[in-house]
């Protein structure tokens, strides 16, 4: 991988491409899991930000950290624009909770705020502590846990129902 | 499994190879790209480009002839004579995969992405050029309606017609203005 970043710096498109292509599955966790329907724009949007940013990574090793903060942060943007606009059809479909008893975990995720989405994922699918959440997410600690345990609290109500 | 006992299957974001493509060409400075849906089955599209010793100098305006001259699994390496002047050939590393062709030439002097997707009965298709360097957006004129009359032509050559879906001049394409909300 370090060659990959290494090329890309160069501005070697063969390095470019393979290093897209090796960040796109585990990115695209991250991108469906907190922007949900927008998540390929979300994720098209990361990987343009990190090729195009990435000579301002000057320690290879620290790609998927430095890749993850621009993921969340850019599926949390894609979702909050998209959200401004929001046709009438969708409106009609969200909101609803209709949660088949082979837990729908898209439906669960829609139903909770970008912000509490972003901390689920970095919690549960990361692996990642409150304290490193909170400092990739620019947010005090305290704010993490509040919505982390929130977050939390509706998947267990959906899950339960 | 995640510590609480749920297993959880998260939602997953995709990038096709069209949009791989189109990462590629936002983030490469100084290229052009155009798209277009083209009234064929991938198969027969895909089928036709990537012989690239029989496809590209009859569709590409800039390439007379190319060889391969080398061939490791999906890595190739071939030479490409570019315009009616030129005696000495440009090598290429290439990657030749089912619906993606990244051709890079020595010197980082030009790069050519081409990627196909079905779409139902019919194919989008991209095509990227230029010169990947900074500066190289002087050319990006010149490049900007180079793949667009290869993609025209490609599409006259397989005798389908072809919608364009997006522009090599971002600026008048229909798509990124619904995209971007203008």
């Amino acid at each position: 991988m370090d060659d990959l970043v290494r090329g890309a710096q160069r501005g070697d498109p063969l390095a470019m491409d393979a290093l897209v292509r090796a960040l796109a599955p585990r990115v695209g966790r991250l991108c469906g899991s907190i922007a949900l329907q927008h998540g390929d724009d979300a994720l098209q949007e990361t990987l343009i930000a990190v090729l195009r940013h990435i000579g301002a990574l000057r320690d290879p090793a620290a790609l998927w950290g430095w890749v993850r903060r621009i993921a969340v942060h850019e599926s949390v943007r894609v979702a909050q624009r998209a959200s401004r606009v929001v046709p009438v059809e969708d409106v009609e479909q969200t909101g609803t909770s209709d949660i088949e008893s082979s837990v729908d975990v898209r439906a669960v995720l829609a139903d909770l705020p970008v912000d509490q989405r972003a901390i689920l994922v970095l919690r549960d699918l990361e692996g990642m502590s409150e304290e490193e959440a909170a400092r990739l997410l620019d947010a005090p600690v305290g704010t993490v846990k509040s919505r982390l345990h929130r977050a939390r609290a509706a998947f267990r109500e959906r899950w339960v129902s | 499994m995640s510590e609480h006992g749920h297993e959880r299957d998260w939602p997953v974001a995709a990038l096709d190879r069209i949009g791989r493509l189109h990462v590629l060409a936002e983030a490469i400075p100084s290229v052009s790209i155009a798209e277009a849906v083209l009234d064929a089955p991938f198969e027969r599209v895909w089928g036709w480009v990537s012989d690239i010793e029989t496809s590209t100098p009859r569709f590409d305006g800039m390439v007379r002839r190319l060889r391969i001259r080398h061939r490791d699994g999906n890595r190739l390496r071939i030479m490409a004579w570019q315009g009616p002047g030129a005696l000495v050939p440009l090598p290429f590393d290439v990657v030749l995969e089912d619906g993606w062709c990244l051709m890079r030439a020595a010197g980082r002097l030009y790069v050519v992405g081409m990627a196909a997707e079905p779409f139902g009965e019919r194919t989008r298709f991209a095509l990227m050029e230029g010169v990947p360097r900074r500066g190289g957006g002087l050319l990006r004129g010149v490049t900007g309606r180079h793949v667009l009359g290869d993609v025209r032509r490609l599409a006259r050559i397989l005798g389908v017609g072809a919608t364009p879906t997006w522009s090599a001049r971002p600026a008048d394409d229909p798509a990124r203005r619904r995209k971007d909300g203008g």
